[in-house]
């Protein structure tokens, strides 16, 4: 027979083994409990020695003939058959020899045996068996008894993963769907409605109203994972009339008081897909599933409060304002694991809003005492987050500053880090306040340390000893790690041009150090720097800290949050990993695998939602390019959005954004010749993105505009918008030029319901404030559904050129159709539109 | 699509496999053992940080940990994660009822082809089948052996039993006898308190479970009537829901044995058991002063166990005196804290602990002591936190009628689950 071929294997007991088995296919002396006995034990070596992992294949013969001798025993059965499937599919000669025990067993007058045998047959898994295996299903499919029924109906599946056509030639399917409609027995029903929604797609089945109806009826008779089954079909159903979606919600609304939570998340997936086109329905139907969430969050274990909280993740980010009141329930419990407490911080930081920041920010502050020093960073990173979101900032900054303080050198590093892309969204604070005395040198964090720097550089002429605090870390250039130099060599470069004479030594120091460096990035980073420098230096310094005359440009917003579009696609994947990695399936799941045939329709929304998104697909392609564990790296520190990038000095890029994945994807956007798409931009490793960045510049200094970003930005050198704060128009005026004026810009936008929810919150005056905050002034604003309507304007400084926005949201078809009137010629204008998407941008959800 | 998982896997604390069941062929064994090497034993700071849901390629690992056991999902599809934790809690629940409460890795050695024959029942092709204990236990014997010396009964009771294993009330098989009735009703509750610096509440509530077991013979159908209408409450599978809908009484035929009957939520008129007034203050750079004192609230007849609280202190504690009024507190240096034990803490009475803690003095600049909060965990018998109280739980039998006696036992305790003052 075969020889043993596992390299684990040990000898001897294998041998062993084999002779026991071989005494005990002869009944010899012993009694018959004594050889039952010792033939179990025997066994249960071997299915113990299989599930170490050692190769037991070959006493295949020996356990055969010896079960067969005592066919009355089913536990033995159970264990001879267990072998059987393991090794099957490694030894399918040996597999045939037992197709006639298992025939007979089909036939045995025990339903358990007649069950138990049809399973193990259909596991067999081997293509060239199939043909004995048809004949016992089918005849399965009419048992008298339920479990053989049940058991069929798998294996009708099984078959179907290994030759669709068979089941198709032998009508198995249309056997299935005759018994969907008519056994009277729960279980059996519920692996049918299975295995059709495998084999036909749920979408389709779903489209079977007589069926459905049929099911939600006898709900309560199915198991707990029945109903889930169940559940997940009725999601996909599209009803004919609201009247259609209150009965059905009616029928199911009990189900979410069941112990099970995966019948209840089931239960709460179907109100939202239902409701989906009723906006009203579908906040009160948010309002009612929240209480279910909370509860789940309370109570579960923490592996699944894990994946509730994704939910709740996601459900808070499309409409934070049903979730504004109930931030409690998202405290953290000090018994909670890190992955909980992580989770529920981001919660806290989506759905801070004006009314809860503060308590918000006052408890998050709690946890960074957290002994572990990864929760404490990361609710420091969430007040940093938050600080980034909400319009009243001055108090979260005042408590990050508190932070530096503390004395930890984690919280002080991850401080840092929050800080810089603070500064980066509100300038202005880099004149109030003061970094105190950390040192640079003091920080241990790579990543805090190149924050710090690019804060000593950027604001260099604040902060008067910056130079001097950059000098020990400039010595010692070559053993900083690679973010770091970066950084250290912009910033040398900027206070260069803020304090020549004290920065000379370091910007010459600096240079050396990165032109001798061996990391390519930084001796690119410094030749560049270098040859821009030799060449004219007002010219670099356009080019490295943009033009000084300028007012520093503002980050308007940073895209933390998954762009909108991945995040429908997420939710068209509710309850399912999708929303646990917060990627659509198409990223993960192999389409090119065993199960092929899937009709699936669960992929193709994801995936077409994915093509419509090429941001999406960028960031979250990224992710899962590097396979593995890199689904799980926290993508956000990479998802600046590339707009902005190209709207922000182009030299910027790099030293703003450290990592080099980000710093490959902005180049990439913002210097179209490098536009590879989707794969060029996953196979550099930012050594791409740098030479095309290079490949931009070159065109500036040249002088050609044949891209677009030196052009846009000579274009602003000539003509800069610059919106007048503070200006105030009169109504009477407002009306006379609005009326005077033809319209210079027309669009209609679409919103999702949490901007909706968003733009009326607060009497419509959160939004206004947040146009406020770009100059833009409110003439008028307000209305209820179905109609808001926005009157804006705002007026261009030097050329006193008048903008005038009308907004009109129709809430039904969440449409935004804006209107922009103008006096100003059109480059002015094209800036002014521009600004003014980016505002709007920057309040959807 | 729906289904949870390609295979399942019982590993130790150390990654080796105990079991192993694949229903597709779609994952290798190695899959398994890169879990080990790559994510269990992954040494540095990932090691701690480590969630339940992670990814090698595209086969996605479900985990969950319990007692020195991995239970692990392994799948390659868009599986229901959801579904995939709530089953493998529900096969820990269902084994540890097997082994009567010792799920570990002992008691999977032992029984390994027990657990591989329910494994066989529970789940097919990735689909959960039945994960009932007592329907599970009519047909797949507790010692895997039924062929001893009543063989030809117990076959014949099996097979009788597979008959329910599908049928309407999937939880209960009829023809169960007793010689007398008994029903136990447990109300086991948890009471989460956090109390800011200044005394404020910010976070209470109460999460209950009613545990029953019942010894009853035949099909009796129970009512359960309590006081006070739950608002966040859910069921087991045998309670009729739309009956409580309508009536607020909690009507159910029992699976028999132990099982969980409801749980509930409430964070609105909670009764705290203690009330913690605790006053720190650090007296230069080595001294601090700790008053702290405890009050039971809850009446002079009853009385609290194991009462235990923890006062943090700096970890360069040196010295501590402590005094209390009652039970003993001594200081702890791995838990950086003071801790204070009182086995048997009356109703109606205060304690007080008092302590003078002094710590080392070094030249080096010291960082401030972050002032982690006071915790407390205790166990107050005979106490609803919630209000929480029965009415009456009503016995009827159809057939037996006036005949059906049944002994009842109501018990309940208060548990401390978050039970904390920040100081």
């Amino acid at each position: 027979m075969s020889k043993p071929r596992g390299p684990t294997k040990p000898r001897g007991e294998y041998a062993e083994l084999s002779a026991q088995l071989q005494g005990l296919c002869m009944t010899g002396k012993r009694s018959n409990i004594e050889l039952r006995q010792a033939k179990k034990e025997a066994f249960k070596k071997v299915i113990n020695y299989m599930t170490l992992g050692m190769d037991m294949a070959g006493l295949f013969p020996m356990m055969t003939s010896c079960a067969n001798l005592s066919p009355d025993d089913v536990v033995l059965k159970k264990m001879l058959y267990l072998y059987i499937t393991h090794y099957a599919a490694s030894t399918p000669d040996l597999a045939l020899l037992t197709i006639n025990q298992l025939h007979k067993d089909c036939q045995d007058q025990d339903p358990t045996v007649r069950g138990l045998a049809l399973r193990s047959l259909c596991s067999l898994r081997i293509p060239n068996l199939l043909e004995y295996v048809v004949t016992p299903v089918s005849a399965g499919l009419d048992d008298r008894h339920p479990y053989v029924r049940r058991t069929a109906v798998m294996g009708v599946l099984k078959i179907w993963h290994m030759s669709p056509d068979v089941v198709e030639a032998q009508g198995l399917l249309q056997h299935v769907q005759q018994l969907l409609g008519q056994d009277g027995d729960p279980q059996v029903a519920a692996n049918c409605l299975t295995l059709l929604m495998q084999v036909q797609g749920v979408k389709r089945l779903a489209s079977n109203k007589a069926l459905m109806y049929s099911l939600i009826n006898r709900i309560k008779e199915f198991s707990d994972w029945a109903q889930c089954q169940v559940l997940e079909l009725v999601a996909h159903y599209t009803p004919g009339s609201d009247a259609e979606v209150y009965d059905l919600l009616n029928a199911l609304e009990d189900r979410l008081g069941v112990n099970n939570s995966a019948v209840v998340l089931a239960t709460i997936k179907v109100f939202l897909y239902m409701t989906l086109s009723m906006t009203a329905t579908h906040q009160q139907v948010l309002e009612r599933v929240k209480e279910q969430l909370k509860s789940l969050i309370s109570r579960e274990d923490p592996a699944a409060v894990y994946a509730v909280l994704c939910h709740a993740r996601l459900l808070v980010a499309r409409a934070p304002m049903i979730f504004e009141g109930d931030y409690m329930a998202f405290y953290c419990r000090s018994h909670d694991s890190w992955y909980v407490k992580q989770l529920k911080m981001e919660i806290l930081t989506l759905l801070a809003s004006a009314s809860n920041v503060y308590d918000i920010v006052g408890e998050l502050t709690e946890y960074t005492r957290d002994i572990s020093a990864d929760t404490a960073r990361q609710a420091v990173k969430a007040v940093g987050r938050i600080a980034l979101s909400v319009a009243d900032v001055n108090g979260i900054v005042e408590r990050l500053l508190l932070f530096l303080e503390s004395g930890y050198d984690h919280i002080v590093a991850e401080t840092l880090v929050q800080l810089k892309d603070l500064l980066r969204r509100y300038p202005d604070l880099g004149e109030v306040f003061s970094m105190g005395d950390i040192r640079p040198s003091g920080v241990a964090d790579p990543e805090a340390r190149a924050a710090l720097v690019w804060i000593l550089g950027h604001f260099g002429q604040h902060i008067d000893t910056a130079p001097y605090l950059l000098q020990p870390l400039v010595e010692a250039f070559g053993s900083e790690p690679q973010p770091v130099k970066l950084a250290l060599l912009t910033a040398a470069a900027k206070l260069f041009f803020k304090k020549p004479g004290e920065s000379r030594k370091l910007l010459g120091a600096c240079l050396a150090g990165g032109l001798n460096d061996s990391d390519q990035d930084v001796h690119d980073r410094a030749l560049l720097y270098y040859r821009l420098l030799k060449q004219d230096v007002s010219t670099a310094q356009l080019v490295i800290a943009g033009d000084p005359n300028e007012p520093q440009q503002a980050m308007p917003f940073f895209t933390d949050e998954l762009p909108q579009e991945a995040q429908q696609a997420i939710f068209d994947e509710f309850n399912t990993l999708s929303v646990v990695y917060q990627q659509p399936a198409s990223s993960f799941v192999q389409s090119a695998q065993y199960h092929a045939q899937h009709a699936d329709e669960y992929d193709a929304p994801g995936g077409a939602a994915a093509a419509d998104a090429p941001g999406s697909a960028g960031s979250s392609g990224a992710a899962a390019a590097d396979g593995g564990d890199a689904l799980l790296v926290d993508t956000s520190t990479n998802l600046l959005d590339s707009v902005q990038q190209q709207e922000a000095n182009l030299l910027d890029l790099g030293d703003d954004e450290p990592s080099s994945a980000s710093l490959a994807g902005g180049a990439a956007a913002a210097a179209p010749a490098a536009a590879a798409g989707l794969g060029g931009l996953l196979d550099d490793d930012g050594l791409g993105g740098l030479d095309s960045l290079m490949g931009g510049l070159g065109g500036l200094s040249g002088g050609s505009s044949s891209s677009n970003g030196p052009g846009q930005q000579q274009q602003q050198q000539q003509q800069q918008l610059q919106l007048s704060p503070g200006f105030k128009l009169m109504p009477g005026v407002f009306q006379e030029r609005w009326r005077a004026l033809a319209p210079a810009e027309q669009y209609v936008d679409s919103l999702n319901m949490a901007t909706l929810a968003a733009l009326a919150a607060n009497d419509h005056k959160d939004f206004c404030g947040h146009v406020g905050q770009a100059n833009v002034y409110t003439m008028a604003c307000g209305g209820a559904a179905p109609m808001f309507k926005y009157y804006f304007y705002a007026q261009d400084g030097p050329s006193q050129c008048l903008f005038l926005v009308e907004m009109v949201v129709a809430t039904a078809s969440r449409h935004a159709t804006v209107t922009i009137k103008s006096d100003a010629p059109q480059p002015l204008l094209a800036q002014f539109v521009a600004v003014w998407k980016t505002v709007l941008l920057g309040f959807y959800r | 699509m729906a289904h949870c998982c390609a295979a399942i896997y019982f590993m130790n604390i150390r990654g080796d496999i105990l079991i192993e069941r694949r229903y597709r062929d779609d994952v290798e064994r190695d899959m398994a053992e890169n879990f080990r090497t790559q994510i269990l034993n992954s040494k540095g700071e990932s090691a701690s940080l480590q969630t339940p849901v992670r990814t090698l390629g595209s086969c996605t690992f479900m985990y969950l940990r319990h007692a020195d056991l991995y239970i692990l999902m392994v799948t390659r599809n868009n599986a229901n994660v959801m579904m995939a934790f709530k089953f493998m809690t529900s096969l820990v629940d269902l084994l540890r009822s097997y082994f009567e409460g010792a799920l570990n890795e002992s008691s999977v050695k032992r029984n390994f082809v027990l657990i591989y024959e329910l494994l066989d029942e529970t789940m097919d092709y990735g689909f959960p089948q039945l994960t009932e204990p007592a329907a599970l236990k009519s047909f797949i014997l507790q010692k895997g052996v039924r062929s001893e010396l009543d063989a030809a009964s117990s076959t014949q009771q099996a097979r009788n039993a597979t008959l329910t294993v599908t049928g309407a009330v999937s939880w209960r098989r009829p023809g169960l006898k007793y010689s007398s009735n008994e029903v136990f009703l447990d109300i086991v509750e948890e009471v989460n308190l956090l109390l800011s610096s200044t005394g404020a509440v910010l976070r209470n509530d109460v999460a209950g479970k009613v545990l029953m077991k019942c010894k009853l013979s035949d099909m009796p159908e129970l009512r359960l009537g309590l006081n006070e209408a739950l608002e966040d409450v859910t069921f087991h599978q045998c309670v009729n829901l739309g009956a409580y809908e309508q009536s607020k009484v909690v009507t159910f035929i029992p699976p028999d044995g132990e099982f969980e009957l409801m749980r509930y939520r409430t964070s609105e008129g909670i009764n705290v058991p203690f009330k913690v007034i605790p006053v720190v203050k650090e007296l230069g750079r080595t001294r601090l002063e700790a008053n702290v004192s405890v009050r039971s609230l809850f009446g002079a007849k009853m009385f609290a166990l194991n009462t235990v609280v923890l006062v943090p202190v700096p970890d360069y504690t040196a010295k501590c005196n402590i005094v209390v009024t009652s039970g003993k507190a001594k200081y702890d240096a791995t838990k950086k804290a003071i801790v204070w034990k009182i086995k048997r803490f009356s109703g109606a009475c205060e304690h007080n602990l008092r302590a003078e803690v002094s710590m080392v003095s070094t030249t080096k600049e010291r960082k401030p002591w972050p002032r982690p909060p006071i915790s407390m965990s205790f166990q107050v018998p005979m106490f609803s936190a919630s209000g929480l109280r029965v009415m009456y739980l009503k016995i009827t039998e159809r057939r037996q009628g006036p005949a059906y006696s049944v002994e009842k036992w109501v018990r309940k305790v208060c548990k401390s689950g978050d039970f904390q003052v920040r100081i």
